[in-house]
């Protein structure tokens, strides 16, 4: 157990080091940089006049962000930075600590990426057992069917829709903005139901495998009914392979945030990373993607020790090597 | 002496897209209080069906008819409420395969409390206390260490023992033991059978154990139903097994059993498939094309007929009177 923890902590060490290496020499191959979008065309002198700074503060900037160091002392500085918690200032935010940017705008990102995960695994396993308990039943296929149709609309179209309908028509939920709970509810929505889409139907098939199992006809020949061998037993096995699929579905969910908070004005951490990005602002990029990967790569790590939880074999005779 | 069960023209039919089966035909079985009967066949031939049409654990898609009497009362009658206090209560099962049939991710102790948790027989620690004295008497050693293990940990003959004490937790009146010793290998099955048949005299409990050993039968049970079919084709007491024997199908897996100091020759077998129990049977005796002593009156099907006391077979040369 300590020793899978440790060879999955190194693994990420390693993930950590690639993302960080692929991320840096993107942005780098990206045309244009801050300096000159700031421009149009390039020069410090220029660059500084339009930005309305002295070129002796110009070079002062460019000194601070190593920009005229070789790359691997800017590729490190990025690295260092963001390992030992010294974010400094960006870019584009010259005025607000980046680590308190992020302490601001994360909050908002990651509790709507938990929430929407939340809804999404417990409404599946809610669908999957009302289909399962009555499989081949018209309720069973038409539960079904609504849970195809949402796999196969895409968040953004979900949005629209439930911001179209909860927001203009019914005019019963916020659409924009960030200012409380309610707020959360449509951009929840939007991410979990293309989700609960997929993960209704991977709940539903393996419960009716678990109930299929031969474990469960001991139940019933011990006098229990279809209520205890669904609570006391099939269910918590048949979580296992749900787990399987939720893991893939939390990277992806990172970046349906950024999406989603652009749609709904959230003011979370996707929305500054998307503006970076396009302003070619280094150090905020480079941030906010290093934070994103430790973030999905600890969830993933999550993710496997539940196996362990839920399977006594995983726990007790060791995690399988290199998931 | 008063019968505990009683099965009475009992059929099962399983009807998929294509086919209809007709897994058992029409059996009339009685299992008397204390005594062990042991059901014996082929594959295919329905002895399973028969027990878990008793228990009622078919899927949906089983036509079962006829009367199942369990003290008098009729079980395929009872709404499921009722035949759920049945279960585990009343009639216990264990089966073949004891790692498949027991949960991998729930301890040996919290699937053995669960019969008298399931019934409202006791509390958790009272259960537990009890599946410590049911996990000593079938020889499993150290049992409180055992009740905090998950089923992977232990052996198959171990498993096996914790599902006979996992039956025998509500004191069943009935334990239904479907070939509880197959997977095991040829010690160990030894041993479980011998527990098996120990346990059932001390406990004055009926036991209908279902095989494809004849050898395994004869030690464990006081009467034979010998099945081909989903059909009885003889029922004789276990002692006249070997001497006693007249129909023709049961002489031909008498004679295919080597003998230890036989001589080294080929093993005499049965020719021919199993009777197809899809689509329909035969309308004459379900043996006879894969009889050797088949004549014109097997074109009808022969009822089970009288032999001798507590003896009777399904087969045209008893009427004859030239059976054997």
């Amino acid at each position: 157990m300590i020793r899978f923890i440790l060879k999955r902590l190194l693994y990420m060490v390693i993930s950590f080091l690639v993302v960080s290496l692929v991320t840096f020499f993107l942005m780098k191959a990206a045309p244009g940089s801050f300096l000159e979008l700031n421009l149009q065309v390039g020069g410090v002198a220029a660059a500084a006049s339009s930005m309305q700074i002295t070129p002796q503060l110009m070079e002062a900037f460019i000194k601070q962000y190593h920009l005229d160091a070789p790359w691997y002392v800017q590729y490190w500085s990025y690295v260092y930075d963001f390992v030992t918690l010294h974010l400094g200032y960006s870019m584009e935010y010259p005025d607000t600590p980046t680590l308190q940017l992020i302490g601001r705008t994360f909050p908002i990102s990651i509790g709507l990426a938990v929430v929407s995960v939340a809804v999404a695994v417990f409404a599946s396993i809610a669908l999957g057992i009302l289909a399962a308990r009555r499989e081949n039943s018209w309720a069973d296929s038409s539960t079904m069917f609504v849970a195809t149709l949402g796999t196969a609309v895409p968040a953004y179209v979900v949005a629209v829709l439930l911001a179209l309908v909860f927001g203009v028509w019914l005019r019963v939920l916020p659409v924009i903005g960030f200012q409380g709970p309610k707020y959360y509810v449509l951009p929840v929505l939007s991410l979990a139901i293309p989700i609960i889409g997929s993960l209704s139907r991977y709940m539903r098939n393996s419960l009716i495998s678990a109930l299929h199992s031969e474990y469960v006809v001991t139940v019933f020949a011990k006098g229990g009914g279809i209520r205890e061998v669904i609570r006391r037993h099939a269910l918590k096995n048949s979580l296992v392979p749900l787990v399987t699929v939720v893991g893939p579905h939390i990277a992806g969910l990172m970046m349906g945030t950024v999406l989603i908070e652009g749609l709904f004005g959230l003011p979370g951490l996707g929305q500054v990373f998307a503006q970076a990005a396009s302003r070619r602002d280094y150090p905020l990029i480079m941030d906010s993607t290093l934070l994103y990967s430790v973030v999905i790569m600890l969830m993933n790590l999550l993710v496997d020790l539940i196996y362990g939880v839920l399977d006594p074999r995983i726990r007790k005779t060791g995690y399988a090597e290199g998931r | 002496m008063t019968a505990l069960l009683e099965v009475s023209d009992l059929k099962v039919r399983f009807e998929s897209d294509n086919a209809i089966v007709h897994a058992v035909n029409g059996i009339n079985l009685t299992v008397d209080m204390g005594k062990a009967v042991a059901i014996v066949g082929e594959s295919g031939s329905g002895k399973s069906t028969v027990m878990m049409a008793v228990m009622r654990l078919l899927h949906g898609n089983a036509r079962v008819e006829g009367k199942v009497l369990l003290e008098g009362t009729d079980l395929l009658q009872l709404p499921e409420k009722a035949m759920q206090k049945v279960r585990g209560k009343d009639i216990a099962m264990i089966f073949q395969n004891p790692s498949a049939y027991l949960n991998p991710t729930k301890t040996i102790g919290q699937q053995m409390i669960e019969p008298l948790l399931y019934h409202h027989l006791a509390s958790a620690a009272k259960a537990r206390e009890k599946a410590v004295e049911l996990l000593d008497r079938v020889g499993i050693p150290d049992p409180e260490q055992r009740l905090n293990n998950y089923p992977f940990e232990l052996s198959g003959g171990q498993l096996q023992r914790v599902m006979i004490g996992m039956a025998l937790m509500a004191d069943p009146k009935l334990l239904i033991a479907d070939e509880p010793t197959t997977a095991l290998d040829v010690t160990v099955q030894a041993e479980v059978l011998i527990l098996l048949k120990r346990l059932q005299r001390e406990r004055g409990m009926g036991m209908v154990f279902i095989t494809h050993d004849l050898a395994v039968a004869a030690q464990v049970a006081d009467e034979i139903y010998v099945m081909y079919g989903g059909l009885v084709m003889e029922h004789l007491a276990a002692r006249d097994l070997v001497t006693g024997h007249v129909h023709p199908y049961l002489c031909g897996l008498i004679r295919s059993i080597p003998r230890i100091d036989g001589p080294r020759a080929d093993l005499p077998y049965i020719p021919g498939q199993p009777v197809q129990t899809a689509g329909g049977l035969p309308p004459g005796c379900v043996f006879a094309d894969r009889c050797d002593r088949r004549f014109d009156r097997c074109a009808e099907r022969p009822p089970l007929m009288e032999v001798g006391p507590g003896h009777r077979a399904s087969c045209w040369l008893v009427e004859a009177g030239v059976a054997k």
